[in-house]
């Protein structure tokens, strides 16, 4: 026996012995048949009909957090089976043990007595009037259920939606119509200071996840009752609710109806953020550039509202979209309002200095180096050609190199544990940096060109924006490197020419300058008083076109 | 063309860019080396002419409202006549934009691009005016009225920072080679404002009742750039050779300085003029794409953009070298523009009021 033993082994060792079979997963198409979502069932009389169909539909069995509570509903001194449905951590279980199964269970004087005590019109008299059992639901609404959003739903579809957005539904013995209960009771997170449009002076209230919360803040941003809030509902399965905002009196109904008429065409299995919606209701997709304009500032969407706008908010997102938007609105910044027009507009034209900085300036630095270095200075020019006698690479491979790290860190600086963050900066920017001069991989003139570009990227307002110029800016680098000026000058003309085919529901991008409009009295790029910003923008078409009276400062000129 | 009517100031950057682009591209130059000294005299004559032609020109399309020299010559000679009006404007504009192209991609080479083949440097301006041309002519006029000022400006400013090197005694003697060549032989400089064929055009573009005012203002800003550009030159230069090269407007540029970082600055201005360029090469393949798409029927233009394009990047390849070029501008270029724009076009309006005043060929669009 052991020899037999070690003769195998000796066998083993000299022998081939192929790998033995290992764990392989592989992903094929699903063997189960595709599950058909039909949610247009009517609600049974059959209580146990209604509960198969829900135990089927929620996989009750392996789903651990959608509760259902059988129990015995007391009416009229009678027993009904019924049942409850709610997603743990969705509804508030204080709501609907205090106020729904209380109530019901437990015997009391609304429950126990077998008839209805009116008041008749002669007089006011009370009369007994015996209840009916075909008045089961006419009763559980009216005497048994002390809750102030209480709704019949008749249909499964309305059922699902309600369970999946933290409601408890009562289901009844013999009835054909369910009780959808708002008891709403999960955790989120409150009203907080903007995270990414921060200002000095202004409100310090940002958008939050809840759309109801975020109706609320701009029915409080607003204050006035022409604000409308038309609810829609998009994605096949996610049913997102969305909710389209303007001001009845000042927006335009066909811009209204064209929001409505693209929300409302949406044929897509779910929604998840307003940059998805963004996307989906554009004019142009082919072009990076941003055409809504998105902010998480209740006061900057309430502004838009009182221009002429549309806002459209997404639930479960902090961002709302403004439509529709022109270039100048990325330019801006909430800030402008709070501050005197010197101030706000010397901003603007820091911004602008930005914007021409990040798309233009490592261009022009790759054209001036390689084919106009007559612009700069003799001196200069010496300078920047003594930094580079050491580096062996191209000028266009030295910028790359360096905007591409540049862009690294800035993602990585994003990504990165927030403790972590302004290590990365430190560490790329100074360590890596000064490694690359030493080791002679890049010059130090071209370290200032990506560093002023960088940072004149961050004072662009509208991240979106932002993104796009950073985008654009390598198509002016391959094309200041074929031609110089020649290829920014053809960049330039197209770049330009894209940016006034585009159109935001209806409105062309480059409004109000191209076509040229009427501008008097009325914010574009630099901010007027507030005094005079007596118009509204003539390319909104708004129902009301003035925003103030020629005097708006009548204690100043009581007569005028 | 597109539904959408243009705007005053759209329009009038449209017949702007034209003229400034002749300025850049040396047309001054040629004027000068015609008429010397007297040329400063003879622009304000030509330009006086030129505001009585275009009187003439709304006085005759009075009677022919929103209607374009294609309209009132089928009106005239039916359909045929319309045809071989748009033909010969389509060749006119696409020609002599072949040759202006050559004739700045040929400076170009001269003043940076040597390295860079001729026929690179023009396909690139190609690839720009057929990317452009896919965007519409509302497109096209929008970005021109964007640059229109910035282009402006920049000339202008040329003009104005060489103050201090003008030498006033190269306007005198006023009468340059004499009157006769300054008043009657200098006639011909006024090829320099082919511009104007714009005008027969415009009608059915712009709104009602502001085609007069366009016509006016485009025509006395264009004679005051072109006044304000031979004046300078005259300043500033000795003596201008139509062998001369480089344009004008790059020299003068270069003697540009300010203090001593600011010394050399003619890139930055080479950069506003090549976008200049491309919006008057843009400008004219539109024009000549709706008129075609006028007397041809076509409904999708996309395709004849290409076609365009390609024509332009052939023709702008035959002149062998830049005296070519030049040979074309300076004596093929004023005649047909006298022929065609002064000419042919002023007959057929001529005629149509003639025929209209004696109340023949009612036709849907004139009645």
């Amino acid at each position: 026996m052991n020899f037999n033993k070690f003769k195998q082994s000796i066998f083993n060792l000299i022998n081939y012995t192929p790998p033995k079979n290992s764990y392989n997963f592989n992903l094929n198409n699903s063997t189960s048949k595709n599950i058909i979502s039909n949610t247009n069932k009517k609600i049974s009389a059959s209580l146990k009909e209604n509960k198969n169909y829900i135990d089927f539909k929620y996989n009750t069995l392996i789903n651990s957090d959608i509760i259902i509570r059988d129990f015995k509903l007391v009416a009229g001194g009678k027993l009904y089976p019924a049942f409850i449905i709610y997603i743990d951590g969705m509804a508030d279980s204080t709501l609907i043990n205090d106020f729904i199964l209380e109530p019901l269970m437990l015997r009391n004087r609304a429950n126990m007595h077998k008839f209805h005590c009116l008041r008749t019109k002669n007089k006011g008299k009370k009369v007994l009037v015996e209840k009916h059992s075909n008045n089961l639901s006419f009763e559980i609404e009216q005497s048994l259920l002390p809750q102030n959003a209480l709704e019949k739903e008749t249909d499964f579809s309305n059922i699902f939606n309600a369970i999946n957005m933290g409601n408890c539904i009562l289901f009844v013995d013999t009835l054909s119509v369910a009780f959808n209960l708002d008891v709403k009771g999960f955790k989120q997170r409150s009203v907080d200071s903007p995270n990414n449009e921060i200002v000095i002076k202004g409100p310090q209230e940002a958008f939050v996840e809840s759309i109801r919360v975020n109706t609320s803040l701009l029915r409080r941003a607003t204050n006035t009752e022409n604000l409308v809030i038309e609810n829609v509902s998009v994605g096949k399965l996610s049913n997102t609710a969305c909710a389209i905002c303007y001001l009845k009196n000042i927006a335009n109904t066909e811009l209204i109806a064209e929001v409505r008429y693209r929300l409302n065409n949406l044929d897509i299995d779910s929604l998840l953020s307003t940059g998805q919606l963004e996307q989906l209701i554009c004019e142009d997709t082919k072009y990076s550039i941003p055409q809504l304009l998105s902010t998480e500032r209740p006061d900057k969407a309430a502004k838009n509202l009182f221009g002429g706008r549309v806002v459209v908010l997404v639930n479960g997102n902090p961002y709302c979209l403004i439509m529709p938007a022109t270039i100048s609105d990325f330019i801006s910044s909430p800030e402008d309002t709070n501050l005197k027009p010197v101030f706000a507009n010397f901003l603007k034209f820091l911004r602008l200095l930005s914007i021409a900085i990040t798309l233009l300036l490592p261009a022009a630095y790759i054209a001036i180096v390689g084919f106009h270095q007559e612009l700069l200075p003799t001196e200069l020019l010496f300078s920047i050609l003594a930094s580079r006698e050491n580096v062996p690479f191209p000028v266009i491979f030295e910028l790359l190199v360096m905007e591409i790290s540049f862009e690294l860190i800035r993602e990585a600086g994003l990504r990165v544990p927030s403790p972590i963050g302004p290590t990365i900066g430190i560490v790329g920017a100074l360590v890596l940096g000064q490694a690359a001069v030493s080791a002679s991989i890049v010059s130090p003139f071209l370290i200032i060109i990506v560093a002023i570009t960088g940072i004149a990227s961050f004072a662009i307002p509208d991240f979106s924006f932002g993104f796009h110029i950073r985008i654009t800016r390598f198509i002016f680098i391959f094309l200041a490197y074929l031609a110089g000026f020649l290829g920014i000058a053809i960049g330039l003309y197209i770049y330009f020419a894209i940016l006034c085919s585009i159109k935001s529901f209806g409105v062309l991008y480059m409004s109000p300058y191209a076509p040229n409009t009427k501008t008097a009295k009325t914010n574009n790029f630099f901010v007027l008083p507030t005094w005079m910003q007596e118009v509204r923008h003539a390319f909104l078409h708004p129902k009301k076109a003035k925003a103030q009276n020629n005097i708006s400062m009548k204690w100043r000129h009581p007569n005028g | 063309m597109d539904n959408t009517k243009l705007g005053n100031f759209e329009a009038i950057a449209l017949i702007l860019i034209i003229t400034i682009n002749h300025i850049i591209l040396n047309f001054s130059k040629t004027i000068i080396s015609r008429t010397g000294s007297g040329s400063a005299l003879n622009i304000l004559f030509v330009g006086i002419l030129l505001l009585l032609f275009v009187e003439l020109l709304l006085f005759l399309f009075k009677h022919f409202p929103k209607l374009d020299i294609l309209d009132i010559s089928e009106y005239l000679g039916g359909k045929t006549l319309k045809i071989i009006t748009g033909i010969l404007f389509i060749g006119y504009y696409i020609v002599f934009a072949s040759i202006l192209l050559r004739s700045f991609s040929e400076n170009l080479k001269i003043i940076y691009l040597d390295k860079l083949p001729i026929t690179i440097i023009i396909i690139i301006f190609i690839i720009a005016i057929t990317y452009a041309n896919k965007l519409g002519f509302s497109v096209i006029s929008k970005v021109n009225m964007l640059f229109l000022p910035i282009i402006a400006f920049c000339m202008l400013f040329v003009f104005l920072a060489n103050i201090k090197n003008y030498n006033l005694s190269g306007i005198f003697p006023l009468l340059g080679n004499g009157a006769q060549s300054t008043f009657i032989l200098g006639l011909s400089n006024l090829f320099a404002f082919s511009s104007i064929s714009i005008l027969y055009f415009l009608p059915p573009l712009v709104k009602d009742n502001s085609f007069r005012k366009i016509a006016r203002i485009s025509t006395i800003l264009s004679i005051i750039l072109f006044f304000l550009g031979i004046f300078a030159f005259l300043c500033l230069f000795s003596f201008l050779r139509n062998s001369e090269e480089i344009m004008a407007l790059y020299l003068a540029s270069r003697y540009i300085e300010f203090g001593r970082f600011f010394q050399r600055l003619d890139a930055v201005f080479l950069l506003i003029w090549t976008i200049g360029v491309i919006s008057y090469l843009c400008i004219i393949t539109s024009l000549s794409i709706n008129i075609f798409k006028k007397i041809s029927n076509i409904t999708n233009s996309k395709a004849l953009v290409y076609c365009l394009a390609g024509i332009i990047y052939i023709i702008s390849l035959i002149p062998k070298n830049i005296s070519q070029t030049n040979y074309i501008e300076i004596n093929i270029f004023k005649y047909i523009v006298f022929i065609l724009i002064l000419g042919y076009s002023l007959f057929i309006l001529i005629f149509a009021n003639i025929r209209k005043r004696l109340g023949g060929g009612k036709n849907k669009k004139t009645s």
